[in-house]
């Protein structure tokens, strides 16, 4: 006798609460098969995990091979789980990024009971008798269904199990490939010698096990007569010697791979370290070349821009040169432009002056055209050069600030650059020049009798930038 | 003038340059942004296009998280600056205040309009001690004539709206205002109390007893007693400074270069009031204040005013620190007379430009209250000046004409026996400007800090000297536009310079170190101030402090 389950019961909830399983005995041999059938909701796959060590009952016992399992801390029923039982489920469960092979040894080497060569030899021989020698190497989403319930059973095989529990390992499965699949099991545990206990609604194949039990809301019940197993003797599981066969293939490798994630893990993780350390002092030393870099940059770029800077607002220097009456409102107005360090060229953009004439708190546009030379696109200012503008101030009502002098503002506004065909920044430079000008219409006696000038009222009053 | 078709674009800036949106009228058509930056291949700088600020991380600083920036790192905290407190005027705003530099805070300002004044432009001013000034201390602040609103391009209407009145809305007030802890209190109004209103640089006396105010639209300088609390101000004496050119009827400029004699008189009070009589425009030769390079103005005619051809530009009076003299500046002869202040008479004339006949020109006592001042030639305008801590030396900018300094050994107490050095001119000291103007020194003279004045829109300079050499050790470039007076921590520690921003302009407050020279940053200041000081905590303080420099 293999297992033996007895009075077990399982209650969710508090009361009244809901019995999954009421009432359930079974008793299998070594290498026995069985089989449990039911409705769906009758409780089958609660005993199974009953059983199976994954849901502790509510009331009962299990043994397996005479160890009460649910008596052993949960660390040992883990081996036990891992070890001593297989598990076939109703759902794939396998891990999609690891190959097949690995997903068949991964249970042997979260023990340490074998060797990695060894679990992987035992994955590679269990997926050949499950016919799939040809697909170790591939990944679950790579292989069809059938195929994967295979891997799923040599998985469940790789720790010699004395107990494999099958909780409709074939549903989802067409009927052809679904009898493969039984098949298959019953001929592995033929040669291995472990016991069944498998859940389906699939009566027909439940009645080719050696015994069949139904499940009936919640109470199992024997179907027929178990089949005597007296000359089977009880397998009991076995430390497993470390092997050393050859490794091939894809086994091959991943033991390889197991060997450097487990064993060789502090090793492997200095190396790691100390590559990250070089890394890093390479990455420091790099950066650190860089910034010094950008720095000599940024430095370069300052003092190129701050040069620019001083070339186009102190080198260059600009105000009105001088204003002329010309009559019916008309004045010409010259503006001058002096590089004051003529040994470097200065170039302008033409200046774009406007001329405006203050009216209450605002100032009025008045017309201003640029005449000769101020016309040009582009200056080479060398020295003291003068433009001259038309500037037609025609209002008849402005604001004196001044009595009877308009306050007039030119907005000249430039581009400067050292270059005459610029490769770097330009210098945008806004001037705004004052001066308070006198109107055609005003004679200086009217003038003078409001404001007092040391000789004949000027026709413009420059005011200082200041 | 030559042209060169080589800029990739004949279109003009408009649509980029004109921040108010205007339209350009010369028919050159519109510059495209693309063209232009295709042309620049680096874009533009100033005004429009300024570039995003890049930071030398290297590579892994987006990883890593960004680390502080260079001007974060630089960024001055204020608790650093030490445990001072900070005075400054907000000109065209028309008041000062008070900044506590260990926080920050602005503890209390005043805004002189708030009394009457229609159109207060809040100018120089100076601080007296106090043993703890964030309990209490008191400052005389000058203000400026109502009409230099505009001479700023403001599109004002100040004149329309009657806000030019004679007496308050013409400035020349001379504000005492109290600090009590916790707010600004107008104690007196000197103009009123005494008759005498004048708008320029106030400067306190070593020994803290009383200060001078000088205007050069008066050409008046007067010397106060200090009061106190609810005391009033009485004047100890005040003089008016009046040019007679030797040739007035020729090209106006010769009115002052070709010599003539200044003419020193002392003012007396009217009879009848007890007060003088120079309130408000009253004796006003210039209709606006004459500003830096306002002196061509004056030379081409074009500068209103009732007696525009006497000026002599009395703009300041600052104080030797151990002897008791003090020297007022003629700006449009970049000469000082030295008035002795146990006689209250002027005993003596230095010329600080080069070229001129005689370092120290003879004072002639014509009578009683009357000296007069012969000067051959004149060679330049000057401005601002300054003794040195330790009273050995004296210097003066000379300006327009010259751009240098005149250095004097001052040490003696006979001011007749000063003699001129040497000269210190700036190698960027060149034609008309940029030219040197405000002065202070640090706290042990070995090194002496000039603001460099640049036209608008270039910014500003400082220009660090070598009292032992008198060269040039170190330049602060673009400093800020429109740099006035600078001012060192009475630890030694740090430099702080104002600038103004020509009233429109950036504005702040600039600081370095005094003896590393090192930038350290900016900190705010909103107002566009003219002048700065740092309260003085006692007399030796006050020496360091707006007493023996402006």
């Amino acid at each position: 006798m293999i297992l033996s389950a007895t009075g077990l019961r399982k209650h969710y909830g508090g009361d009244p609460g809901v019995d999954a399983v009421i009432s359930a005995d079974l008793i299998v041999g070594a290498g026995e098969f069985v089989s449990i059938v039911g409705r769906s909701g009758s409780g089958k796959s609660t005993l199974l995990a009953m059983v199976g060590g994954l849901t502790a009952p509510t009331a009962g016992r299990v043994q397996l091979a005479g160890d009460e399992i649910w008596d052993l801390p949960e660390a040992q029923l883990a081996d036990v789980r891992r070890e001593r039982i297989g598990f076939v489920f109703q759902f794939q469960s396998l891990l999609p990024n690891l190959r097949a092979i690995d997903n068949v040894a991964l249970p042997a080497l979260l023990g340490d009971k074998v060797t990695p060569e060894c679990a992987y030899a035992r994955a590679q021989g269990l997926l050949a008798r499950v016919g799939l020698s040809d697909r170790m190497a591939a990944f679950p989403g790579q292989m069809s269904g059938g195929e994967q319930r295979r891997v799923v059973i040599a998985r469940a095989l790789i720790n010699e199990p004395q107990l494999l529990l099958g909780d409709e390992p074939t549903s989802d499965l067409d009927e052809e490939t679904e009898e493969e699949i039984f098949a298959l099991l019953d001929n592995l545990r033929r040669e291995e010698n472990f016991a069944i206990a498998l859940v389906t609604h699939n009566h027909a194949l439940a009645q080719r096990a050696d015994r069949m039990f139904e499940m009936r809301q919640g109470i199992l019940l024997p179907s027929a007569a178990p089949r005597d197993f007296a000359a089977v003797p009880i397998r009991y599981a076995e430390p497993t010697a470390p092997k050393t066969p050859a490794p091939v293939g894809a086994d091959a490798d991943g033991a390889r791979d197991f060997e450097k994630l487990g064993r060789t893990l502090w090793a492997t993780a200095g190396r790691i370290f100390a590559a990250a350390a070089l890394l890093f002092v390479l990455a420091s030393t790099a950066n650190y070349g860089v910034a010094r870099y950008q720095q000599y940059e940024l430095d370069t770029g300052r003092q190129r821009l701050a040069a620019l800077e001083e070339l186009a607002t102190s080198t260059l220097q600009s105000d009105i040169a001088s204003i002329t009456q010309l009559g019916d409102g008309r004045y010409e107005v010259t503006i001058y432009l002096e590089n004051t360090k003529a040994e470097q060229p200065i170039y302008v953009m033409s200046p774009s002056v406007q001329g405006f004439v203050q009216v209450g708190v605002g100032w009025q546009e008045a017309p201003l055209t640029p005449i000769e030379d101020a016309t040009a696109a582009v200056l080479k200012v060398t020295g003291r050069q003068l433009y001259r503008f038309i500037f037609e101030a025609r209002l008849t009502k402005f604001t004196e600030l001044l009595p009877h002098y308009m306050h007039v503002r030119f907005s000249n506004s430039m581009l400067v650059s050292p270059e005459s065909t610029p490769t770097n920044e330009l210098f945008q430079r806004v001037d705004n020049y004052y001066v308070y000008l006198k109107p055609d219409n005003v004679d200086d006696a009217t003038i003078a009798k409001d404001v007092r000038f040391p000789g004949p009222p000027p026709l413009w009053i420059w005011m200082p930038p200041h | 003038m030559s042209t060169d078709q080589k800029f990739p674009s004949e279109k003009v800036a408009s649509e980029i340059a004109a921040p108010q949106g205007v339209r350009p009228l010369n028919q050159r058509g519109r510059v495209e942004r693309r063209e232009v930056l295709r042309a620049g291949a680096a874009g533009i700088i100033g005004t429009i296009f300024g570039g995003k600020s890049a930071n030398a991380t290297g590579l892994f600083s987006g990883l890593m998280g960004d680390s502080a920036s260079a001007a974060e790192a630089n960024a001055p905290r204020l608790a650093t600056l030490g445990d001072y407190v900070w005075l400054t005027p907000t000109k065209l705003g028309g008041g000062a205040q008070v900044q506590d530099l260990a926080t920050g805070k602005t503890m209390a300002w005043i805004e002189y309009w708030n009394y009457g004044d229609s159109c207060p432009i809040a100018h120089h001013l100076a601080a007296f001690p106090s043993a703890d000034p964030r309990k209490g201390f008191e400052f005389v602040n000058s203000t400026q004539g109502g009409q230099n609103v505009l001479i700023y391009g403001i599109p004002t209407q100040i004149r329309e709206h009657g806000m030019l009145d004679p007496l308050w809305g013409q400035g020349n007030q001379i504000y005492r205002v109290g600090f009590d802890g916790q707010q600004m209190n107008l104690l007196e109004n000197v103009a009123e109390t005494t008759g005498i209103g004048l708008g320029v640089h106030t400067v306190i006396f070593p020994d803290a007893s009383g200060f001078t105010v000088a205007d050069g639209q008066k050409d008046v300088v007067a010397f106060f007693n200090r009061a106190t609390g609810n005391q009033k101000t009485t004047v100890i004496d005040a003089f008016r400074f009046d040019w007679r050119g030797n040739e007035p009827d020729g090209v106006l400029e010769d009115n002052w270069f070709k010599g003539g004699t200044v003419r020193v008189s002392r003012l007396l009070k009217a009879p009848d009031t007890g007060l003088y009589d120079y309130r408000g425009v009253k004796g006003n030769k210039l209709d606006w204040e004459m500003v830096p390079m306002g002196e061509y103005l004056a030379y081409s005619g074009q500068l209103p005013g009732d007696s525009v051809k006497t000026l002599t530009g009395a703009d300041n009076c600052v104080h030797h620190p151990i002897h008791p003299l003090s020297l007022v500046t003629l700006r449009m002869f970049a000469v000082g007379v030295v008035i002795d202040r146990t006689t209250m008479e002027p005993v003596a004339c230095i010329s600080s430009p080069d070229g001129t006949t005689k370092e120290n020109i003879p004072v002639k006592k014509i009578a009683d209250g009357i000296w007069d001042i012969k000067l051959d030639n004149v060679v330049s305008s000057g401005h601002e000046c300054g003794f040195g801590p330790h009273g050995k030396w004296f210097t003066m900018t000379n300006n327009t004409r010259q751009n240098s300094m005149g250095v004097f050994d001052c040490s003696d107490r006979d001011p007749r026996n000063w003699k001129r050095v040497t000269e210190f001119k700036d190698s960027h000291w060149v034609g008309s400007t940029p030219s040197p103007f405000h002065i202070t020194y640090s706290m042990d003279g070995s090194k002496m800090f000039v603001s460099e004045l640049h036209r608008k829109p270039a910014k500003s300079a400082i220009v660090v000297v070598d009292t032992n050499t008198w060269t040039t050790i170190k330049r602060f470039e673009n400093v800020g536009v429109d740099l006035q007076t600078m001012h060192v921590t009475y630890d030694g520690k740090y430099v702080l310079a104002i600038f103004s921003g020509f009233q429109r302009l950036e504005g702040g407050t600039f600081i370095f170190t005094q003896d590393t020279l090192e930038p350290v940053g900016y900190i705010p200041n909103f107002g566009g101030h003219h002048d700065c000081v740092i309260v003085p905590r006692n007399n030796e303080e006050l020496i360091h402090s707006r007493c023996t420099t402006v």
